[in-house]
C-alpha cells in the first residue's frame, strides 16, 4: 500500500513543504529511505521503528520505502519523524488515507514515542498556510509558536499515540487557541533608563542615535556605563509592530531559540557577542546556513563591546549587511537571505590601558595609542555615524538625588521623531534619517544661508571630509526632528558637531 | 667652480663620510686646519692618522669612495633642489651663539631664515606628554615673547615644543625649530602644518643631513643646539625625569639662564619645573620675569618691537581674565564659558554645573569652539583658549 503526508522544512528563515511518501510492499523485509537526506533524517528510520513498537503498533515484516520529495532539496533536521511514522501507519492501514490528507505534520520522536519540539515551526506553518494547508499536528512544545499564525488549526500532541488517536477520531486533541499579537498591552522591560545615573551627554547621544537609527560608537574607559546604556537602548525604541514581531520570531525559531511557552517575541533584541566570535556566527553560516548574531539583533541592537578586540576580518564582513539591512549567504545548495536591520552600537577603549585622555592614569605613548586606534579600519569607521568620548562615572552621580528620566519619557520623544521621519522619507523609500541618500540630504535639511556658511566654516576648521559632513547633517536632521523643527538650524548643526566621527582621536597629548 | 663653492663642497664631503663622527673630524681639522688640506692629503696618511685614533669605523674603501667629486657635487646639489641651505663652521652665516658652545655642530642644514645674532632668543621647552595647561602656557609665552621681539627656539616635537612654535607664529615673531632628524623628514607627522608654517615665518634647522630618520640617539645631541641657539631656557612643564633636563643641563654647561614655570605640588607633570626652581632657576609668573633677566644680560634693547610699538607687555593675569571675550557672548554662553578653565572639563561636568540641557551645552561649546575661544583638547573635553 502507498500513502503520503505533508511535512515541512526550513530554508534559511523561510518554510518549504516536503511530501513524505511511504510504500509498503511484499519482498525482502527492509526499511529504505530516499530523497537527498542528511544523516539525522536517515537516522529517523531507527527512531520511527522503535517509537512505533513502543507505542504498541505492530507491523508484519514487509519491504518499506520512504521517499521525501522534492528529491532535489536537501532534507535536514529531525522534524520528519512524525510525518514518516504517520505515512507508514496509513500505508499499513492503521489510519485511513483520508484522515491524513491536507494536514501538516512536524515533530521529532523519542524512542518511547514521545514527541519533541523542533525549530523553525513558525516559518513552516506560515508557509503551509500560504500553500493552502490549514491544519497542523505538531509536538505539544511547539503549539504556542504555531498558534501565532491566524486561521490555522493547531493541535499539539504529547506523543505519537495521541496524534494517531486524534487522526482516527478516537480521542480528539484540544485545538490550540490563536495567540495573536496584542496591540493593547505593551511589553514591559525589566530594565529602565532611569537606572543610569548621570552620564547626561551619553543619554542625549543615545537618544539621538536611536531616533535616527544612527550607528553609535562610545569611546571610553572601563566603568563608564557604556554597556549599561547600550543594554537599555531597546527600552527606548518604539514597540515592535506585528510584522516586525513575526519576522523576528521566525529568525529565533529558525535558530531554535524560542522557549516552548513563548509566542511572538515582543521585546526588541539586544545582542552582545563576545569578541572571540567567528565570522560565520556573526553573519550567519554553516553548511546549511543559519542566522547569525546580526540577524538575531534584527529590529534591535547589536552591541560590540571592545570593538577593537574583534577579528578585523570579522568586522569587515559587517559592512555590506549594515548597508543593506539583510545578508545573503550562498552555498552550493542555494542562497539564503536573512534579514538583519539592526542598530550598531560599539564601544572601545581609547588606548591600550583604557584611561586616555586622563594622563594621570594613562601613560600610553601617542604612537601606541595611534597603533591601537588604527586597528579599527577606515571603512568600518565610515559605517559609524556618531561618536562620543565618555568618562568614568563619578561617585556624586551615583548617589545623586537627581531624578532621572525613564525609558517611557525618552521613548515618547523618539516615537514622535520617528513619525516625522517616516512621513518625510516615505517617498524616498527609506524610513530613518541615517538612510537618507547623500544627494537628497541638502533638500531634506532645508539649510538656510546662515547654515551653509557655518558648514563652510566647519569644513575648513575641522578638516571634515564630505562623508563626515554628510553624517553631521544627518544627525542634525534627527536633532531637528527631536526638536520638532521643520528646518535644520545653525543650533542643530552645532550640537551635532559634538558627535562627529572625524578626528575622534586627536594627536594631542592628553589633558 | 668658485673658491667659496669649493669650500662648501669640501666641508659637505668631510661632514658626510660614513663612519666618521664629529670627534674624528675635529681631530683631523686640528691636524690639517681646512677640509681642503685633508682632501688633498694622501689617502694612506689619512688612514694611518685615523687608525692612530681607535674606534674609527671608516674603512679605506669607504674613505676613497667618499672622495668621488661627482657624487659629492650631486649630493650637495640635491640640497638646494630641496630648498635646504648648508652651512659649516667656516661660513659667515654660522650662528654666533653656536660657536661658543662646547662641541659646536660642524655643519648645519636649514630651511627658512637663521636667527638674528643680535636679537635675544629663548628656548621654550617641555615634555611631549603634556597637559593642556602646559600647552596653553607654552603657546602664551611663545606668543607674548614673540610679540616682544624675542626669537623662540624649540624642538618641533609634540606637546610643549610644538605649542611654543605655534604661539610664536601667532605672535608674529621669529621662531626656529631644531630637529633631530633630517629636515625633510616630518616627525612627528601631526606637526606637518607647523613645518610648513615654520619655513615661512622662521626656520627649521638640523645637524643631520636630509633623509636621516629620527633615531633616539640623535635627540640629546639636538638639544645642545636648542640651548646653544638661545640666551635663556624656559621650561614650561616637565616631569621629574624628563628629556627636557638634557637640554637644561646642556644649557647650564653653555652658561645660559634657566627659567621655569611653577606647578602645583601634587602635579606630577610639573614636578621637574618645581625642582628647577628649588635649585635656583628663575621663577616665572609673568612675561616680564623673562624679559628682565634677558635685559640684564646685555645692553642690546630687546623690548622694542620691530614695528616700533615699544614695550608690549600684556600682563599674563590680564590674559587669564579674558574680559574682552566674555563681552562677546550671550548670557547662556557666558554661563557655559565661565565654568570652563584651562584644565579641560568633560562635557557631563559642564552640563551638571550649568544645569542646562545636554544638547544646548553641546551647541554652545561647539559655537565657542568655532569662534576660537574654546579648545577641545580631547573629544568632548573642553577648555578655554587663552
Amino acid at each position: 500500500m502507498f500513502n503520503k503526508v505533508i511535512s515541512g522544512t526550513l530554508h534559511g528563515v523561510d518554510g518549504r513543504l516536503i511530501v513524505v511518501e511511504a510504500d509498503v510492499s511484499d519482498g525482502l523485509p527492509m526499511f529504505n529511505m530516499v530523497g537527498f537526506l542528511a544523516s539525522e533524517v536517515r537516522e529517523a528510520s531507527d527512531r520511527v521503528r522503535t517509537a512505533l513498537k513502543n507505542s504498541d503498533f505492530h507491523f508484519s515484516p514487509k519491504k518499506i520505502t520512504i521517499n521525501l520529495s522534492p528529491a532535489d532539496v536537501r532534507k535536514e533536521g529531525s522534524a520528519f519523524d512524525l510525518p514518516i511514522s504517520i505515512a507508514l501507519l496509513s500505508a499499513y492501514g492503521y489510519i485511513p488515507a483520508d484522515c491524513v490528507r491536507d494536514i501538516l505534520f512536524i515533530g521529532e520522536l523519542s524512542l518511547n514515542g514521545d514527541l519533541k519540539g523542533v525549530r523553525g515551526i513558525l516559518s513552516i506553518v506560515d508557509h503551509a498556510k500560504k500553500q493552502g494547508i490549514y491544519k497542523v499536528i505538531l509536538p505539544f512544545d511547539n503549539r504556542k509558536e504555531a498558534a501565532i499564525i491566524p486561521d490555522v488549526e493547531v493541535y499539539g500532541a504529547r506523543n505519537l499515540k495521541e496524534a494517531v488517536e486524534h487522526l482516527i477520531g478516537n480521542k480528539l486533541l484540544i485545538k490550540e487557541e490563536h495567540t495573536g499579537f496584542d496591540d493593547s498591552s505593551s511589553f514591559e522591560y525589566t530594565i529602565d533608563f532611569s537606572d543610569v545615573k548621570g552620564q547626561n551627554s551619553m543619554k542625549r547621544a543615545t537618544e539621538i542615535a536611536v531616533a535616527g537609527m544612527h550607528n553609535l560608537l562610545f569611546v571610553g574607559p572601563p566603568g563608564a556605563g557604556k554597556s549599561m546604556i547600550a543594554k537599555r537602548i531597546p527600552t527606548i525604541m518604539p514597540e515592535l509592530d506585528h510584522d516586525e514581531s513575526v519576522e523576528l520570531t521566525k529568525i529565533y525559531s529558525a535558530k531554535g531559540m524560542l522557549s516552548p511557552e513563548q509566542g511572538l517575541i515582543r521585546s526588541r533584541p539586544f545582542r552582545t557577542p563576545h569578541h572571540s566570535i567567528t565570522a560565520q556566527s556573526l553573519i550567519g553560516g554553516g553548511m546549511i546556513p543559519k542566522p547569525g548574531e546580526i540577524s538575531l539583533s534584527h529590529h534591535g541592537v547589536l552591541f560590540l563591546d571592545e570593538m577593537l578586540e574583534f577579528n578585523k576580518n570579522t568586522l569587515e564582513m559587517l559592512r555590506q549587511p549594515i548597508e543593506d539591512g539583510r545578508v545573503t549567504i550562498s552555498r552550493i545548495q542555494g542562497s539564503y537571505t536573512f534579514p538583519c536591520n539592526f542598530m550598531l552600537v560599539a564601544a572601545m577603549n581609547p588606548c591600550p590601558c583604557g584611561y586616555y585622555p586622563d594622563r594621570s592614569k594613562c601613560h600610553c605613548t601617542i604612537p601606541q595609542i595611534e597603533r591601537y586606534i588604527r586597528r579599527l579600519s577606515q571603512p568600518m569607521l565610515d559605517r559609524m555615524d556618531m561618536c562620543l568620548q565618555v568618562k568614568r562615572i563619578e561617585y556624586k552621580d551615583l548617589c545623586g538625588r537627581q531624578k532621572e528620566e525613564t525609558s517611557g519619557d525618552i521613548k515618547k520623544r523618539i516615537v514622535h521623531a520617528k513619525d516625522i521621519q517616516r512621513k518625510r522619507l516615505i517617498k524616498l523609500g527609506v524610513n530613518c534619517n541615517s538612510q537618507i541618500p547623500p544627494k537628497e540630504l541638502n533638500s531634506i535639511c532645508m539649510l538656510g544661508e546662515e547654515e551653509v556658511k557655518l558648514i563652510e566654516e566647519m569644513f575648513e576648521k575641522l578638516e571634515l571630509t564630505a562623508r563626515g559632513m554628510n553624517k553631521i547633517l544627518k544627525v542634525s536632521r534627527t536633532i531637528a526632528d527631536l526638536d520638532d523643527s521643520e528646518e535644520v538650524t545653525r543650533n542643530h548643526i552645532l550640537e551635532a558637531l559634538s558627535y562627529r566621527i572625524n578626528d575622534f582621536m586627536r594627536g594631542e597629548e592628553g589633558l | 667652480m668658485s673658491n667659496e663653492e669649493e669650500i662648501n663642497y669640501l666641508w659637505y664631503w668631510l661632514c658626510n663620510i660614513e663612519g666618521m663622527g664629529r670627534t674624528t673630524i675635529r681631530r683631523l681639522l686640528e691636524e690639517y686646519e681646512t677640509p681642503r688640506n685633508i682632501y688633498y692629503e694622501d689617502n694612506d696618511i689619512i688612514m694611518e692618522f685615523l687608525h692612530r685614533n681607535q674606534r674609527v669605523k671608516t674603512t679605506v674603501s669607504q674613505y676613497v669612495t667618499s672622495k668621488n667629486k661627482d657624487s659629492i657635487i650631486y649630493s650637495y646639489e640635491k640640497l638646494s633642489a630641496k630648498g635646504v641651505t648648508f652651512i659649516h663652521m667656516g661660513s659667515e652665516d654660522y650662528p654666533l651663539r653656536l660657536k661658543n658652545i662646547p662641541d659646536p655642530p660642524l655643519c648645519l642644514y636649514y630651511k627658512g631664515r637663521l636667527p638674528n645674532d643680535d636679537k635675544k632668543s629663548i628656548a621654550i621647552i617641555g615634555a611631549r606628554n603634556s597637559t593642556n595647561y602646559g600647552r596653553q602656557m607654552a603657546r602664551i609665552f611663545g606668543r607674548e615673547l614673540s610679540k616682544n621681539n624675542i626669537a623662540v627656539i624649540s624642538g618641533l616635537a609634540r606637546g610643549i615644543d610644538g605649542m611654543a612654535h605655534r604661539g610664536a607664529i601667532e605672535g608674529g615673531g621669529y621662531t626656529m625649530g631644531v630637529l633631530g632628524c633630517g629636515i625633510d623628514v616630518v616627525y612627528p607627522q601631526e606637526n606637518y602644518d607647523l613645518f610648513i608654517e615654520m619655513e615661512k615665518n622662521g626656520g627649521i634647522i638640523s645637524e643631520s643631513n636630509i633623509g636621516i630618520k629620527p633615531y633616539a640617539a640623535l635627540f640629546p645631541q639636538r638639544n645642545r643646539i636648542i640651548s646653544g641657539l638661545s640666551d635663556g631656557i624656559l621650561v614650561v612643564e616637565a616631569r621629574e625625569k624628563s628629556g627636557t633636563f638634557i637640554t637644561v643641563d646642556q644649557g647650564l654647561e653653555q652658561g645660559k639662564e634657566v627659567f621655569a614655570l611653577p606647578g602645583r605640588l601634587i602635579d606630577d607633570s610639573s614636578k621637574g619645573c618645581n625642582n628647577l626652581i628649588k635649585m635656583g632657576a628663575h621663577f616665572v609668573s609673568d612675561i616680564a620675569d623673562v624679559l628682565e633677566v634677558l635685559d640684564e644680560q646685555s645692553f642690546t634693547d630687546c623690548t622694542v618691537n620691530e614695528t616700533g610699538n615699544g614695550i608690549n607687555n600684556d600682563k599674563i593675569s590680564r590674559i587669564f581674565e579674558n574680559e574682552h571675550v566674555k563681552n562677546l557672548l550671550a548670557p547662556a554662553e557666558k554661563m557655559v564659558y565661565s565654568v570652563l578653565s584651562v584644565d579641560p572639563k568633560y562635557i557631563d561636568n559642564i552640563i551638571d554645573e550649568t544645569m542646562l540641557a545636554p544638547g544646548e551645552v553641546c551647541m554652545y561649546l561647539n559655537k565657542m569652539e568655532m569662534m576660537g575661544i574654546v579648545d577641545e583638547p580631547a573629544r568632548n573635553y573642553y577648555a578655554v583658549r587663552l
